[in-house]
């Protein structure tokens, strides 16, 4: 990548991250109230009657919820902005004016993305640290996690906002798709606990992954979890083609 | 000979079985306003679009200061400036603010770009509105500024799409002298439009599109000289002698050259001419001798023009 491509990613973050921090007062409520509400309802509402052997309920969802957080805060704001920016102000044709190519515009919502997902994981880590007590193993493994998984959701939510043109659709799939990768992807109760045909096709999604690596780095479990990083970077690098072929082929026709 | 800023090659756009662009070949000169004139879904903005990279052409060439658009694309975009037909506003942004994250992809430094989006502003005497955001401008306003984004890279080339339409004639004026300020700035500049007197006022060659083909092309005088009878003179007559007095000016004309045609009427006689010059010749003759009630002298349109060319009216 050449400087005038850096520059055109910085740019696109730029803008993205100004977003951003204009309406912190609402993403703030976002980041701290919606996962502690999961942690309250499910860890210690009902978690009191969920027997996980060695450790808490609590501590067991504390990891899962963790990439909750990453998957809302990649995929949502990615989509949702990227399809602001196509239908409604329009102003994607116009970054497309500018001696851009469409791989960089992508590049630089995905590094907002991963920025957004960061930023609500670190609140929602030292909530956890210093409301609850609990943490998260070895912080540097973790953010690896984190940086791989909220790239394969942006991807994912640029391929997907791209690729539909409305975004009743998008709400659509949002909730058909995206959401019960929560339910299912091992957050609230262990894979293993799922019927037995649907363990290797829930197994194979990133986000799963991902949450079996955490939740070995927060509980320091004797779990190799280099391959399962190593999966989540190939699922984002082909998502990331992906989403860019969708975006060159639906806005430049 | 002047140097082609842009060339187009035998450009044909598809959409499905639709041709939007069929095969359109022209050239403009640096340094010239072009005029792409034309009715609704002419194929105007799918040219442009094609020129700016927003669109891909279904075959043929075009070439922006020399490079392929489809080959240097990059290149070309730095070249080129663009006021699309859609504002494409941000709209949780004030206007300053869209004019600094658009020009941010051009690679600025920021302190380089304050200093132009403030130049852009006060260019397009929008300084104090700066805060505002664009739906709270008006509409002579929101087309000046969408000019001024796109002279913000300071680029050669610059791409007005339809810059006047919807606005009162008064708005349009000064739009218009906006466009005259860019090519005094050396810019060349191609525009689209569906008015024939913003054709004939702002261009120093238009080429008239209709149904994704290019029907005519040359400078505004150029092209009413397609028009046999180049200027209309109507007059009128006192009503009382109608009928004795049209059939002697007929007779008187009939020797001056340059005069294309006579028809008599009910209430006075229409005489069509070559120019200017022969104007006065046949005025002299009919004033000196009979009493008049009215004169009407009318220059062709570009809209006499597109008639003439297609059998429609433009609109
Ligand atoms: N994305 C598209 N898909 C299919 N057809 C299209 C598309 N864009 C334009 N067209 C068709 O191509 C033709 C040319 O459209 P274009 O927008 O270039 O016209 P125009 O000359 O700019 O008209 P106007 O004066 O209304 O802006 C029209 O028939 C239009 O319906
Ligand atoms: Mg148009």
């Amino acid at each position: 990548m050449n400087t005038r491509a850096i520059k055109v990613v910085l740019a696109i973050w730029e803008r993205e991250m100004y977003e951003y921090l204009n309406n912190l007062h609402i993403n703030a409520m976002r980041l701290a109230v919606e996962p502690m509400l999961f942690i309250f309802i499910f860890g210690m509402g009902l978690g009191n009657r969920v027997d996980m052997g060695d450790v808490s309920y609590v501590e067991f969802l504390a990891p899962g919820i963790l990439f909750m957080v990453v998957t809302n805060n990649s995929y949502m704001t990615t989509s949702m902005r990227l399809m602001i920016a196509r239908d409604w102000d329009k102003t994607l044709v116009n970054a497309l004016t500018a001696p851009v190519k469409p791989f960089e515009i992508v590049l630089g919502y995905i590094l907002a993305g991963v920025t957004q997902a960061l930023a609500a994981s670190v609140i929602f880590i030292l909530l956890m640290r210093y409301l609850l007590g609990i943490s998260f193993g070895c912080i540097p493994w973790l953010v690896l996690f984190i940086v791989a998984i909220a790239a394969f959701f942006s991807s994912l939510g640029v391929a997907i906002a791209m690729w539909l043109d409305n975004p009743h659709h998008l709400m659509v799939v949002t909730s058909l798709v995206v959401m019960p990768m929560s339910f299912f992807c091992g957050i609230f109760m262990p894979v293993a606990d799922l019927p037995e045909w649907m363990q290797p096709v829930i197994g194979a999604i990133p986000l799963t992954k991902a949450v079996e690596g955490a939740r070995a780095i927060a509980l320091a479990t004797n779990i190799d979890i280099l391959p399962n990083l190593a999966y989540i970077i190939i699922f984002t690098i082909a998502v990331f083609f992906v989403s860019v072929y969708v975006f060159k082929k639906k806005i430049i026709i | 000979m002047s140097l082609a800023m842009i060339e187009v090659k035998d450009l044909v756009k598809n959409y499905g079985k639709h041709t939007a662009v069929d095969g359109i070949n022209f050239r403009v000169r640096k340094g010239e306003i072009f005029g792409f004139l034309g009715p609704n879904g002419a194929g105007k903005t799918t040219t442009l679009n094609i020129l700016a990279g927003l669109s891909l052409p279904s075959s043929g060439v075009a070439t922006i200061a020399g490079l392929d658009i489809t080959k240097h694309p990059i290149g070309c975009k730095k070249r080129l400036g663009i006021a699309t037909q859609d504002a494409n506003f941000d709209h949780h942004l004030n206007i300053k603010d869209n004019l600094y994250y658009q020009g941010l992809l051009y690679g600025l430094s920021r302190k380089e770009l304050k200093i132009r989006v403030e130049a852009a502003l006060s260019w397009a005497k929008l300084g104090k509105y700066r805060k505002k955001h664009f739906h709270q401008l008006s509409g002579g306003m929101q087309r000046r500024l969408v000019v001024a984004r796109a002279m913000l890279s300071d680029p050669e080339i610059i791409l007005l799409d339809e810059p006047t339409t919807g606005l009162d004639p008064q708005s349009r004026r000064q739009v218009w002298d906006y466009i005259k300020d860019l090519k005094e700035k050396g810019k060349t500049v191609l525009l689209t439009t569906h008015y024939m007197e913003e054709a004939d006022v702002l261009c120093d060659r238009i080429s008239i599109i209709d149904n994704g083909r290019i029907i005519a092309c040359g400078t505004p005088d150029e092209l009413k000289k397609v028009l046999n009878n180049d200027i209309v003179i109507d007059i009128a007559l006192d009503p009382a002698v109608v009928n004795v007095v049209n059939r002697h000016i007929e007779k008187d004309l009939r020797n001056i050259s340059g005069v294309n045609y006579i028809k008599r009427s009910d209430n006075g006689i229409r005489i069509g001419v070559g120019d200017d010059a022969v104007i006065e010749q046949v005025l002299n003759s009919i004033i000196t001798k009979y009493k008049i009630s009215g004169i009407n002298i009318i220059h062709p349109t570009l809209e006499d023009v597109f008639l003439h060319l297609t059998g429609r009216e433009m609109r």
